[in-house]
């Protein structure tokens, strides 16, 4: 029985070390993939120059690169989630009044670079494509939070820009001051891995 | 959707079209050239109809619902020729075939890029030009068909959602109602304006059609109101009747519209939702 257990100890042992060094680097390059239940995308904007309407999308997907603590974002948000607690107000926005969702089924941010400002705090370059049109901006990230536990590893992220619907080629509402031009879009990411 | 609004994308293309017909009635006086005031009176309406919502059009369109006026616009560049020749009243045929050509292929919807799609929006051109031409006798009847038939259209666009399409299809509407009235006033020449007409009118049916996010059944109700065009020519040829000929051909029209709005409206799901 001792002389198995010699025999096998080593092979037990390199395999243990075999196994755990491509866990390692897996671990460090994986990418988090962003859970769409517990990420949320909300936008404001002003109505008849009075109240501020909100609306939000109900499906985020995409990856979170998170490597040397910087991290880098490609996040897609499907149109046609878009959800305003008012079915006809839903399609309208889907319609090509707005949206075009036919044509225009998702909106897409890819970062290019981020650079860290501050504690948790990140100035994040990327390419914001909606509408068929695409510009580069540039948002504040806040890491909300980061854990690791039998369930995996989560990350978290929010960040809060404007942007004006005119540079998107969509001024549906904004001459006849029933919609304001500028528009708040909130961001709160969840991601695991 | 206020009253402002309609003021502005509807009475604008309605005045700037209504004058211009009124401007060639001293213009163009000679009879064969009379038509062409009212073919550069719709196509001025329908471009200047989209401008006032989308801005100048750009080639290649920024959304593919902006060849609805790219279309309207080349069918009127045609229908600007048609005066210019003699002898081509017993070629209207070959113009609604060349009309179709055009149409079929730049009007390039979502979903709508398949051969056999190019091929129905040619033949849907053909009987909504051909059709509409066999109706203009009296000219005044063209114009109410498609008065009545745009302005069905605006309805079901409205009730898609697509605010856009529904003031386009309103004023292009409206611009007929004009028409029809100038028409009255003082009768002209009407040669080749039907064909501007019924590519309208096929191209906001098919653009409907195709940003309509609502089902199947809904979305069917679209070809309705065309296809009283055709149906509105066969009863006004085939009535026996020649002096109530013209009032049952509009009545199918009208009978054909009420039931398309009626028909979205029940295939619409139920709710107590108000917009805007």
């Amino acid at each position: 029985m001792i002389i198995l257990q010699l025999v096998t100890l080593p092979f037990i042992l390199s395999m243990a070390l075999f196994s755990a060094e491509p866990e390692a680097e897996t671990t460090a390059s994986a990418a988090f993939e962003v859970d769409s239940t517990h990420s949320t995308s909300i936008f404001r904007t002003q109505h008849m120059g009075a109240g501020m309407f909100y609306g939000r999308f109900n499906d985020i997907a995409g990856t979170i690169q998170f490597v040397e603590d910087m991290p880098a974002f490609d996040i897609t948000i499907d149109i046609a989630s878009v959800d305003t607690n008012n079915s006809r107000l839903d399609s309208h926005l889907k319609s090509p009044d707005f949206f075009n969702v036919v044509e225009f089924p998702v909106m897409t941010f890819v970062s290019t670079s981020s650079k860290k400002i501050g504690d948790e705090k990140y100035e994040v370059v990327g390419e914001f494509s909606m509408h068929g049109v695409s510009k580069t901006i540039t948002v504040l990230m806040a890491k909300t939070g980061q854990m690791k536990n039998s369930r995996g590893e989560k990350v978290g992220f929010e960040t809060e820009f404007s942007i004006k619907r005119t540079d998107y080629d969509m001024p549906f509402g904004i001459e006849s001051g029933s919609l304001a031009d500028e528009t708040k879009i909130i961001v709160a990411l969840e991601a695991g891995r | 959707m206020n009253p402002v609004e309609v003021l502005q994308f509807v009475g604008i293309p309605l005045g700037i079209g209504s004058a211009i017909v009124i401007l060639s009635w001293w213009l163009l006086p000679l009879k064969r050239f009379q038509p062409l005031g009212v073919i550069v009176a719709v196509g001025i309406s329908s471009v200047v109809a989209f401008i006032l919502q989308e801005g100048v059009p750009t080639l290649p369109p920024t959304q593919r619902w902006h060849w609805l006026v790219f279309t309207v616009t080349a069918v009127s560049l045609l229908a600007c020729i048609y005066p210019c020749f003699k002898k081509w009243d017993n070629l209207i045929v070959l113009q609604a075939l060349i009309a179709g050509l055009v149409a079929g292929l730049i009007l390039q919807f979502p979903s709508q890029q398949e051969w056999y799609m190019r091929c129905l929006v040619f033949v849907m051109v053909l009987f909504a030009g051909t059709g509409l031409r066999r109706v203009t006798i009296p000219a005044w009847h063209m114009y109410l068909v498609s008065w009545a038939v745009l302005a069905g259209l605006s309805i079901l666009a409205l009730q898609s959602s697509f605010a856009k399409l529904a003031f386009y299809a309103g004023a292009m509407s409206a611009v007929a109602a004009s028409m029809c009235v100038l028409q009255l006033l003082r009768p002209r020449e009407t040669k080749s304006v039907q064909i501007i007409y019924g590519t309208a009118i096929v191209g906001c049916t098919l653009c409907g059609f195709a940003y309509d996010q609502g089902d199947t059944a809904q979305r069917s109700a679209w070809f309705l109101p065309m296809a009283s065009i055709p149906l509105s020519a066969i009863c006004y040829v085939a009535f026996a009747n020649k002096k109530y000929r013209a009032v049952v051909s509009l009545a199918v029209v009208n009978v054909c519209i009420v039931a398309a709005i009626t028909w979205s409206i029940f295939a619409t799901p139920a709710t107590d939702e108000m917009w805007p």
